[in-house]
């Protein structure tokens, strides 16, 4: 497996993993409180716990394939990066757009928040899931 | 696959048994793009398949040629 799949495997997996503990959190809370949370806490918290996950990641992977982690993209896996980020790119506008159309319907800034950073996360997942998908078939 | 055809595998077996990796090291590609170019999952830019020619001395045209079929 070339060391840009790895790569990308590890951060989808972060990003799952962080994004559906966020989902999990404000669905929770949201019912438990009958109002949307408090932004700052969840945001903060995603945000280390997705740092931390793929800064460690990233250097254990990099001990682990030294020599193939010091080679930069390949023109094939500039390709599949370039891919991926266009279809983040798509999922992003949507979602974002998607977010600023039921703000103008129900006006909470929290949900529209956490609709946005919703969207982020799925644009994230989309732009790793495209590219391991691209390595797998392998063009 | 793609309709551009190529003896790169045939070339690296007649070089000495050369691999995927040293042939990809050697032009500045992964082992894996050497091995999706072989399969013709992966057309290379006109520079890699000069570069790739140039490994075994032939013309780019002994390497890869336009096949449709």
């Amino acid at each position: 497996m070339a060391f840009k799949e790895k790569s990308a495997w590890l951060m989808l997996i972060a990003t799952l993993v962080v994004g559906l503990y966020m989902t999990y959190a404000v669905v929770q809370t949201s019912i438990e409180l009958q109002q949307i949370p408090a932004v700052l806490p969840v945001f903060i918290k995603l945000t280390v716990t997705l740092i931390i996950l793929s800064v460690i990641g990233q250097i254990v992977l990099a001990i682990a394939n030294r020599k193939q982690a010091e080679q930069k993209a390949d023109e094939r896996e500039k390709v599949f990066i370039r891919r991926g980020q266009a279809a983040a790119g798509g999922v992003l506008a949507v979602g974002v757009v998607t977010s600023l159309l039921h703000f103008l319907v129900l006006s909470d800034g929290n949900l529209l928040f956490y609709s946005c950073l919703l969207s982020l996360v799925l644009a994230q997942i989309s732009e790793y899931g495209v590219q391991i998908a691209s390595f797998r078939r392998g063009y | 696959m793609l309709p551009i055809g190529n003896c790169v595998r045939e070339l690296r077996a007649e070089s000495g048994e050369m691999t995927q990796g040293e042939l990809g090291e050697r032009v500045g590609v992964t082992r894996q793009t050497i091995a999706a170019i072989e399969q013709r999952r992966y057309s290379p830019s006109l520079e890699t398949a000069f570069r790739i020619a140039k490994v075994f001395n032939k013309s780019l045209i002994d390497v890869f040629w336009f096949d449709e079929t």
